[in-house]
């Protein structure tokens, strides 16, 4: 979770190896992936061979993530033939018909043969769901997919995504800036602030027990119906220039428990309690 | 779309017709007197006031256009310098320039298209600018001295290739080629930009994720959407190659409708000019038909009512 253009989507892309080299490139860091250890080292070809059958992804805005030229059911089979060149023609149709049953599309034998421009937004979105788990992968990530949708469908969308998480037994790393979302969804957070990860706990104790100044100011900005006030709480300040980041903490600047080292050393991500971590000299000071 | 098909082809008439009083009144208008090129320097003003009356030149001009308009459908109408219906004249050459025509606009879209895919893919990189320069090199050179440098190195020199005339396929290679470059040089253009507009779109990435090699990525999503934009293109250049091909036919004296228009025009061969120009654009208006009917194809959110 985090903000707009904190990092989020590129760490989940870089993690599919889909981000466009050049002009992108990963200077740092492993991405370890059960047995098939660190998938930076892998070539492009073994990365083929994972996405889409190992690891998965929905994205944020169904309407322009599907081809307009070829058919939703089209599109589904063609992540099952690329991972299963032997699978009959009968057994294909079968299986994206039954795909789209779970997701809950109306009309599946139909709909298999429909255009994108065709189906509403909320289709689309189930259409992209169904091609994410259509290999069983043991990873899905799912980039805001609701962010584009109405809310009536959103929730729709976010309660199907969790029963399917469960039936699949696939992890599901959900990218959000909704914290709502995040509350009904999670099992643990990750908090992004301008390109790295702050805090990382159970979501039980990040919202109860949020450790990082710039975890509890974004919860503290949430208005509440049950208060009445004059103004909304704010994080003061604005985000770092994300081309010249300021050595030390990048969150210094915004920060009302600032000390003397936040301006010098970059703090790193420390488990202060038993699973929960925190990049915070003020936090790593107080325990 | 069968309706939509029959819709467009009624609309033909009142095109042709306009290109008719359009090609009449220009050349009418135009100075030049037919019976005085029929007759020569000598012809004493009793053989041209015979001529005229021969060919009814002497009538009022609306009169003219009519004459012209039922002689193109009766089949009757002759040509003044061969004196044989017109149709027997043009159609023999127009097939030739229609063969020519379609010769280089397959060449056009292989070369065009695959050097517009490979410029966007590997944006940036020498392959990229060797494309560019190519495409507009190819798009600003004059055609008769691009076909005359290819005949100087393949005729002349190397003796591989017949400068000129038709007869064999080899005959067809330098003069299609030189009709084509040009629109190879548009056709790549256009592919490199839109293919470079359809490679950021975010059904790219889907494809992507999905496992697919950038080979399917590329030939498979992305081209087919690029291709929406060049199939207009091709369209209005193979109309382009249809009326430009004069040049190219007088470098490599290729007996086509081209060539025969410029000689009636020189001549004032008014039947002949005329017929050929409704042809041409009967032609260009279907060559925008197919187009359209293509667009259908390629994109399914396209749709047809009649």
């Amino acid at each position: 979770m985090g903000e707009t253009g904190c990092g989020k989507s590129v760490t989940a892309h870089s993690v599919m190896g889909l981000i466009p080299v050049p002009p992108g490139r990963i200077v740092g860091g492993t991405v370890t992936f059960g047995k098939h250890g660190n998938l930076l080292d892998l070539k492009e070809e073994e990365m083929q061979k994972l996405r889409g059958k190992e690891m998965s992804m929905i994205f944020q805005d169904p309407m322009s993530s599907l081809n307009p030229v070829f058919t939703a059911g089209f599109q589904v089979e063609e992540a099952i033939v690329t991972h299963d060149r032997h699978i009959s023609k009968k057994d294909l149709l079968s299986r994206v018909v039954g795909l789209f049953k779970k997701v809950n599309i109306s009309d599946p034998e139909k709909s298999v043969h429909s255009y994108p421009h065709m189906l509403s937004g909320g289709m689309k979105q189930r259409v992209m769901i169904a091609m994410g788990l259509s290999c069983g992968p043991k990873l899905i990530i799912a980039d805001e997919p609701t962010t584009a949708l109405d809310v009536s469908i959103q929730a729709q969308i976010l309660t199907l995504l969790k029963k399917l998480q469960k039936e699949e037994g696939s992890s599901v790393l959900l990218i959000s800036h909704d914290l709502g979302v995040i509350a009904a969804m999670a099992k643990n957070v990750a908090v992004m602030y301008a390109g790295s990860i702050v805090e990382y706990a159970p979501v039980s104790d990040l919202f109860q027990q949020p450790m990082h100044p710039y975890t509890k100011g974004l919860l503290g900005a949430i208005p509440r119906l049950d208060r009445d006030i004059e103004r909304l709480a704010v994080i003061p300040g604005t985000l770092p220039n994300l081309f010249d980041l300021p050595e030390g903490c990048k969150f210094r600047e915004r920060c009302s428990e600032a000390l003397e080292i936040c301006a010098s050393v970059r703090p790193r991500l420390i488990e202060i309690e038993p699973g929960h971590e925190v990049a915070c000299h003020a936090c790593a000071r107080d325990r | 779309m069968l309706r939509f098909i029959f819709r467009r082809l009624l609309l033909l008439i009142p095109v042709l017709i306009g290109v008719s009083i359009v090609a009449f009144l220009i050349l009418h208008l135009a100075p030049g007197d037919p019976a005085q090129m029929m007759g020569g320097i000598e012809a004493s003003e009793a053989d041209l006031i015979m001529l005229r009356q021969k060919f009814g030149l002497d009538r009022p001009l609306p009169v003219q256009y009519f004459m012209f308009l039922k002689g193109m459908f009766t089949g009757e109408l002759l040509s003044l310098r061969y004196e044989s219906p017109v149709m027997e004249v043009i159609w023999p050459r127009l097939k030739n320039t229609l063969a020519l025509a379609s010769v280089s606009i397959v060449i056009a879209v292989l070369i065009g298209v695959t050097a517009g895919v490979l410029s966007a893919v590997k944006r940036k990189t020498w392959m990229d600018y060797t494309a560019t320069v190519f495409a507009l090199l190819g798009i600003s050179m004059p055609v008769f001295w691009w076909g005359l440098l290819l005949m100087l190195l393949f005729s002349v020199k190397l003796m591989w290739l017949p400068s000129g005339g038709m007869g064999t396929p080899l005959h067809y290679i330098l003069p299609s080629i030189v009709l084509g470059t040009a629109s190879a040089g548009i056709i790549a253009r256009m592919t490199r930009s839109s293919m470079l507009d359809v490679l950021r779109q975010d059904y790219i990435t889907t494809a992507t994720a999905k496992g697919l090699s950038r080979r399917l990525v590329v030939g498979r999503h992305a081209l087919r959407n690029a291709m929406i934009p060049t199939v207009t293109v091709v369209g209005l250049q193979f109309g382009q190659l249809l009326a430009g091909a004069v040049l190219t036919e007088t470098v490599f004296s290729w007996p086509g409708v081209g060539r025969l228009l410029v000689t009636s025009i020189l001549a004032r061969d008014y039947p002949v000019v005329q017929t050929s120009l409704v042809l041409i654009a009967a032609f260009f208006v279907l060559v925008n038909l197919a187009v359209d009917v293509l667009y259908a194809v390629l994109d399914p959110r396209v749709r047809y009512h009649g």
